[in-house]
């Protein structure tokens, strides 16, 4: 049983294209969901092995998901790589101190995003 | 021998001969035409005016005998001028007083001597006329007569002679104070009491004009001064004349040209040729008004731009504490005028930040101005109202220098609130817009990248190529947008580097990961010589340099003929003039070269050296641009060197802080 990645954004475009990333180039199992709200919903029932958070959504956006899921017990330990179109360092680290294990840069290139997110996991699927 | 006695009041006798200033002058005609004369009526071989002196008799004029002087101990006239009527010795060998005297028994050999006492202007007995023979003589009654007529001429002539001295000497006198009085700038005018110009000087004849047709002495001062009536002018000399003149006055007179020139003049009282005058010396006040006039003008201009001016304009002193602030300072802080005065500038507009931490006025930027000297241009600070509130400005502190030493600071700031608003929704903007470029960037790299990937199965080879195509400028469009939002924040002043100490092999081997795979592609071999050997570490932003050093990389593998070589060398050299540590990076290729008309243009945006650069592909023409801004925003240089056909070389220098084992941990 592979292991299972929570994809969280709004852009449907953005959600095919590392959904099938994810899947057929890096074998992961991956549920995607288009908002924060949705996001902590799926979580709670079904917790994901890691969680991909995209930053900029309406309603319920990254950080605020974020601080959610730390604000329960049961999914506070779920390891949370941000997926960010802010481009630049200095906003990197001010997500990194929300408590990510690591921010993605979009766009990324979708033959590497696995590796990048086995990378920053230190487990692949 | 007998020495000739000391009357009781030689001092006097001495004082009257001295006074009539004759001791130690030349020989003069009309005393040596008496000699001549006394030696022919008395068949005497030698006639004397002899002057008897404190210790010494001196002669005036002497006929038959060569000596000038001799000591009064000995003299015969020292016994003579105690005698009124006449001194008469008719053989010096038969008298016992002067028998054994050396003038009698040697040089001259004196036998005879008749002398007649000189009386100066007021009775003293200062010499004799005396007649000497080398034989014993008689001398009658008519001859001691004809004697005192010769004594009386001298008299007389040592009497003009006291006179003519005198006059010479008050001429001098006068003469010196005419030079000193022609030489100096200010206006003299000698006034006599009928109110005439009696003397003037070269300032005042300049000033006031002086022709053979109008000769300005002569003139009534009436006729020069125009603010003072005649009447008036007489007043002031009838006040001179009882001792109370004015001390000072300014009077306007007319110039020789007609024009009235103020005149700022002092009076004394003075005796001119015996007669009593009123000296006026005036010194020209035309230039000091005008001076006065352009400072009050230069003041009241200053004083408008300080008062109109928008901007706060403070002057602190070398402690910080305001001097002066003009009124928009005041408005800007809601303070009422003059409520800085005194006050310690920084504290009062800084009081606290917007989280409670309190600004050290140690370090602040006032602070290095006083203390480095040091002009700090356009920061951006927040200052505190009177009521606690704080806006943005913009403040730039300049350092006043007085005889090389830093004695205050001029601190001029603007409120800027209203730029911030505009930067704050412009830097919103451009997020946004990063993101809406961004988002649909990632789906069409996306699935490029997942279909020429072969993630959904082989394509036909035109198809590949297509895809091909579209990934590369899928790729040229995302570094677009990528230096587009760079350069925007460059020009808006926001682009802030994350300083940190890097290796400087690290940083290099960093960039050439970056490349590997075009300079792979593009089958370009890559030669690095900086070696963690060379020990340095630089302090910088770490990406930023790995992005300068990337760009250079990817522009020498691509413009590289396949099979060539790129070599990234450093080195590092001290700049004299700034005295700092350089270390410099080169990235050398061996591609076709700039032409070095153009040298310059390829940093400029979106400039590549030729229309075939497209082909090359993928760069934006922002590239360099960004680089340059980049380095020099490290304090660095970015320079290029090339020659067409050979290659070219790009150097990045930047200053050296650290040495290698000092890096941050």
């Amino acid at each position: 049983m592979t292991r299972r990645l929570l994809l969280v954004d709004d852009d449907d475009g953005v959600r095919l294209v590392a959904r099938a990333s994810l899947e057929r180039v890096g074998g992961w199992t991956v549920t995607a969901v288009r908002s924060g709200a949705d996001a902590i919903e799926s979580a709670a029932a079904s917790p994901p092995d890691a969680i991909l958070l995209d930053v900029m959504m309406p309603g319920l956006d990254g950080p605020n998901t974020l601080a959610e899921l730390q604000g329960r017990a049961e999914l506070a330990h779920i390891p949370v790589i941000f997926l960010t179109a802010k481009a630049r360092s200095a906003q990197h680290d001010s997500l990194l101190r929300l408590g990510a294990i690591g921010v993605l840069v979009k766009p990324f290139d979708p033959m590497q995003l696995s590796n990048q997110v086995v990378a920053l996991l230190g487990f692949g699927p | 021998m007998i020495e000739p006695t000391i009357p009781i009041d030689d001092d006097d006798r001495v004082g009257a001969l001295h006074a009539l200033q004759v001791l130690d002058t030349p020989t003069e005609e009309r005393f040596d035409r008496l000699t001549r004369l006394a030696a022919l009526v008395f068949e005497v071989p030698i006639a004397l005016v002899s002057l008897v002196d404190n210790n010494r008799q001196w002669f005036k004029s002497c006929i038959g005998l060569d000596a000038p002087e001799t000591e009064r101990s000995i003299s015969f006239c020292g016994h003579a001028i105690n005698q009124p009527d006449g001194f008469v010795v008719e053989d010096a060998l038969l008298d016992e007083r002067f028998a054994d005297n050396p003038l009698v028994t040697a040089e001259p050999f004196i036998r005879f001597y008749a002398g007649q006492p000189l009386r100066s202007p007021d009775g003293f007995p200062v010499g004799t006329f005396c007649l000497i023979d080398r034989v014993p003589r008689s001398f009658d009654d008519a001859q001691r007569k004809i004697l005192r007529e010769f004594a009386a001429q001298t008299e007389t002539e040592l009497r003009r002679h006291e006179q003519h001295s005198s006059m010479r000497d008050k001429r001098e006198a006068e003469e010196r104070l005419r030079v000193v009085a022609e030489s100096v700038a200010e206006v003299i005018v000698a006034i006599d009491l009928r109110g005439r110009i009696v003397f003037a000087n070269s300032a005042a004849r300049d000033l006031l004009g002086d022709s053979a047709e109008v000769p300005l002495v002569g003139l009534p001062a009436a006729r020069v001064v125009t603010d003072r009536s005649p009447q008036e002018i007489a007043d002031l000399i009838q006040q001179a004349e009882s001792g109370n003149a004015s001390e000072r006055l300014e009077v306007q007179v007319r110039s020789v040209g007609g024009r009235s020139i103020p005149l700022d003049v002092t009076f004394a009282t003075a005796q001119l040729d015996g007669e009593p005058v009123y000296i006026a010396s005036g010194r020209d006040l035309t230039q000091q008004r005008q001076a006065r006039r352009e400072i009050e003008m230069i003041g009241q201009q200053h004083q408008l731009i300080l008062n109109s001016s928008a901007d706060g304009i403070v002057r602190i002193d070398s402690g910080g504490i305001v001097i002066y602030a003009n009124p928009s300072a005041h408005r800007l802080l809601h303070l009422v005028d003059d409520a800085l005065t005194g006050q310690q500038f920084h504290t009062i507009t800084h009081r606290t930040e917007t989280d409670g931490r309190v600004h050290p006025w140690m370090g602040s930027a006032m602070w290095q101005t006083l203390h480095e000297g040091e002009t700090l241009a356009a920061l951006r600070d927040t200052f505190n109202r009177a009521d606690g509130s704080s806006f943005p400005v913009s403040c730039t502190s300049a350092p006043i220098i007085e005889d090389s030493a830093v004695t205050g600071a001029v601190v001029v700031f603007a409120d800027v609130s209203e730029q911030a608003e505009i930067e704050r929704s412009k830097d919103e903007f451009v997020s946004l817009v990063s993101h809406e470029l961004r988002t649909p960037l990632t789906s069409l790299k996306g699935s490029l990248g997942l279909l020429s990937g072969g993630v959904f199965g082989r394509l036909p080879d035109e198809a590949q190529e297509m895809l091909a195509v579209a990934v590369t400028n899928t790729d040229r469009l995302v570094r677009l947008v990528n230096d587009i939002l760079d350069l925007q924040r460059v020009d808006a002043g926001r682009l802030q580097l994350s300083v940190q100490s890097h290796p400087l092999a690290q940083l290099v081997d960093d960039s050439i990961a970056n490349v590997r795979g075009l300079f792979t592609e593009r089958e370009v071999h890559l030669e690095n010589y900086v070696g963690l050997q060379e020990g340095l570490a630089v302090r910088c932003d770490g990406d930023r340099i790995v992005q300068v050093l990337t760009n250079l990389l990817g522009n020498a593998a691509k413009f590289s003929p396949a099979g060539s070589t790129v070599t990234v060398t450093s080195y590092t050299e001290t700049d004299l003039h700034q005295g700092l540590d350089f270390v410099v990076i080169e990235v050398a290729d061996n591609g076709r070269g700039i032409p070095p008309e153009r040298l310059e243009r390829i940093f400029e945006r979106f400039e590549q050296v030729d229309s075939s650069d497209a082909r090359h592909g993928s760069g934006s023409g922002l590239g360099l641009a960004i680089a340059r801004v980049l380095v020099e925003m490290h304090d660095g240089r970015l320079t290029v060197t090339s020659e067409p056909g050979v290659g070219s070389v790009f150097s990045v220098s930047l200053p050296i802080v650290d040495h290698v084992d000092e890096v941050d941990a």
